[in-house]
């Protein structure tokens, strides 16, 4: 493109101008949409800091100030020391980080399969991953209390933490579509080279794959920390409660604390914002690859 | 070499974790030390309701040597607890004795999850118990035990009264005030507009909080049988237009308003000058302290006499539970004099269904009123209804409130509203009688 622009007349000097400043409308365009997006998305977060710093009385006063004053630090004690918060911090992150984990290996190696290993009956179960996608959970609730029951396993955390990594059939399904599209030839190579299907799947594979994995790190921690259905169906005792449950805590059947509950809730977004911050390094690692790969 | 190791060492942690989980429940499970009988008592609750009763689970559990109640506490909301309950059911274990709201009673008896406790029933001295808290299902049978009388009264704000220059409304329950007084209270309390507006008085529509206006107009949602709506009578139709007619004449905030501002806020800013509402907002109320505030009588039509809905959360017996006669002994207990003054000074469960603990105790309960209030909320049981909960009440709840919150809005006139609404409610009630 440069060199066509150098042998131009006057008048196509003006029309790179106004092509320039097109681009700079167009820039300044999309920065506006896209503050104003960061604006929209940020406003829950910085209302929920504002009311958990805020005196009780304070929460629906007119008109809305965002800065509280005084601060009340006291809400973010309360919200600590009201319950055993700090265990059922311990069993979130447990859980959490269990699964987490658990389901990046289970569904990168089935995901892996499907998408490179040869088996009769390959698309047939692939087809019957997906339709179990389609089962709404509460369907399968009292069932699963009912299988749970017999094997002894309610009023642990086992039922949080084994079936979410076993059963994750997105998972899968985000991990084969993104191993399906890397090349067959880099896998030959490393077959040629003398490594066998495990150590591609380990070595070649997987370090390729860090951008999903990520992502699916992030969706899989976000979903199993605020997961509240599960721990209320399945957990009896508060000392093996997870931190949704003790969040609900502070609402009453009638009136609701608002300025403890959100303190309560600021704490627990800590895990998920530092797992963000630290997952989102692949994100943009995932850019350039896909970059280099187009 | 390096990661493969690393790898294995990842699922070996995760297996003995796993393993680990398993291990602690197995010995937890069998921990049923000598001949006691161990009961588990699920309920759902907030953590500042938790150390009464608590309380009340401590002390049977010292009252006695055989039994040990476990209380088990859910947090959330009345829908849940349905949920949780649901599951351990089906599943074919469900807690031994369990609390649940009033409304939800029959949704339980219909499909048989309950113990019938009319024989146990029997044998206490009702003559120390307020009349008719002991209520019978369809079926004869009677599934839950008493925990307290909930009853609802109208809040106002005293200010508000002396700045409009307005007496305060009558303590006794026989001269409440009639709606026409009300209307013109409230209208000289109304005043400004916008995001400032001070209101007169709130009225919602969902039934569980204005069927007292229909029920003293002689109207009504369904009739006590249960059987057909009565929402399209001529009464019916009379006690919602008048509802309606303060929504329209900006006296009331609509329910797009208390959307943004739940109404107890408005009250506790200051903002509203009357509302109806339960024993259950006396916590809550008592924090105020920018204003003073009383009780009254719901206002009532001049065809009829002042009444108020009755809430009686009950304590019941699952069905499944191996130890029936034991559960009874310790719900026993909660209905004693010990338990209900344990409940008392916690602000829990209401008033006390023992006219005796109810009496003594008059001083500990409904601070900050005074004594003339304090009546106000005793007097009410003996003007109390209770409102009929069908086994699919919260459908009839769903379905009457896409009409009623139209004439909230204001965009249905209430006569038109009662006579569409009327025939859902016979298909429901149908299904319901099935």
């Amino acid at each position: 493109m440069p060199s066509m622009t150098l042998g131009r007349s006057k008048r196509s000097d003006t029309q790179e101008n106004g092509k320039r400043v097109r681009q700079y409308f167009m820039k300044g365009f999309i920065y506006i949409v896209l503050i104003t997006g960061a604006l929209i998305m940020l406003v829950p977060f910085i209302w929920m800091i504002s009311t958990s710093l805020k005196g009780q009385g304070a929460v629906f006063e007119y008109p809305p100030r965002l800065i509280p004053n005084p601060f009340e630090f006291e809400n973010y004690r309360k919200a600590w020391s009201a319950l055993p918060f700090a265990l059922a911090y311990w069993n979130s992150l447990k859980i959490t980080g269990l699964v987490t984990i658990g389901t990046l290996i289970s569904c990168s190696m089935a995901g892996y399969a499907f998408a490179k290993i040869n088996f009769v009956g390959k698309n047939f179960l692939f087809v019957v991953l997906l339709a179990t996608m389609m089962i709404p959970g509460q369907i399968t609730l009292i069932p699963m209390f009912m299988l749970f029951k017999e094997i002894g396993w309610v009023n642990t955390h086992l039922p949080l933490i084994i079936p979410p990594i076993l059963t994750n059939a997105f998972g899968v399904f985000l991990l084969r579509q993104f191993m399906s599209t890397f090349p067959t030839e880099l896998e030959d190579a490393a077959r040629i080279d003398g490594l066998n299907t495990w150590q591609i799947y380990w070595k070649i594979v997987l370090p390729n794959c860090k951008p999903a994995l990520a992502a699916l790190g992030i969706f899989t921690f976000m979903a199993n920390w605020n997961n509240f259905l599960a721990p209320l169906i399945y957990l009896n005792d508060e000392s093996k409660f997870t931190i949704p449950l003790i969040i609900a805590s502070f609402q009453g059947l009638y009136t609701t604390d608002w300025t403890v509950l959100m303190a309560a809730s600021a704490i627990s977004l800590i895990p998920v914002l530092i797992i963000y911050l630290f997952a989102q390094r692949y994100f943009i690692e995932g850019i350039t690859l896909s970059g280099l790969k187009g | 070499m390096k990661e493969i190791t690393l790898w294995g060492a990842l699922v070996l942690s995760l297996v003995l974790l796993m393993v680990g989980c398993s291990n602690d429940t197995g010995s937890e499970g069998d921990s049923g030390e000598g001949d006691k009988v161990e009961l588990r008592m699920s309920i759902v609750a907030g953590t500042d309701e938790m150390p009464g009763w608590q309380g009340i689970v401590d002390a049977f559990n010292e009252s006695q040597t055989d039994i040990e109640v476990k209380l088990e506490r859910l947090p959330g909301s009345w829908d849940e607890y349905n949920q949780k309950m649901t599951a351990q059911i089906a599943s074919g274990d469900p807690p031994d004795i369990g609390r649940i709201g009033v409304a939800y009673m029959p949704m339980y008896s219909s499909k048989g999850q309950l113990e019938d406790l009319s024989p146990f029933i029997e044998s206490l001295n009702k003559d120390d118990y307020y009349d008719s808290i002991f209520t019978e299902y369809t079926d004869g049978n009677i599934y839950g035990a008493p925990i307290g009388v909930y009853t609802m009264a109208m809040y106002y704000n005293k200010n508000l009264f002396d700045e409009a220059g307005i007496e305060y409304p009558p303590a006794d329950w026989e001269e409440a005030w009639t709606w026409d007084q009300y209307k013109e209270a409230a209208e000289k309390i109304t005043k400004g507009s916008g995001a400032n507006k001070q209101y007169g008085a709130y009225v919602g529509f969902n039934p569980e909080r204005s069927i007292q206006y229909l029920w003293s107009n002689n109207g009504g949602l369904i009739n006590e049988e249960m059987t057909e709506p009565i929402v399209n009578t001529e009464e019916s139709k009379e006690a919602l237009t008048f509802l309606q007619s303060l929504i329209q004449s900006g006296i009331s905030p609509t329910p797009a308003e208390t959307e943004t501002m739940p109404v107890d806020q408005l009250f506790k800013t200051g903002r509203l000058g009357m509302i109806a509402e339960g024993q259950w907002m006396m916590p809550s109320f008592a924090e105020i302290d920018s204003f003073e505030w009383g009780v009254a009588p719901i206002p009532r039509s001049s065809k009829g006499e002042a009444v108020t809905p009755n809430f009686i959360d009950k304590y019941v017996i699952y069905k499944g539970s191996d130890h029936v006669e034991e559960a009874w002994e310790a719900i026993e207990f909660f209905m004693s004099e010990e338990a209900e003054n344990i409940l008392v000074d916690h602000g829990l469960g209401g008033i006390p269904t023992l006219k005796s603990v109810a009496e003594e105790r008059e001083n500990d309960m409904f601070n900050p009123l005074n004594s003339e209030e304090k009546a106000v909320w005793f007097q009410s049981v003996d003007y109390s209804r209770e409102v009929p909960f069908t086994n699919n009440w919260q459908e009839l709840m769903n379905e009457s409130m896409k009409k009623f919150d139209l004439v909230g809005l204001d965009e249905l006139e209430a006569d038109k509203a009662a006579d569409e609404l009327a025939p859902i409610l016979e298909g429901l009630l149908e299904e319901a009688n099935q």
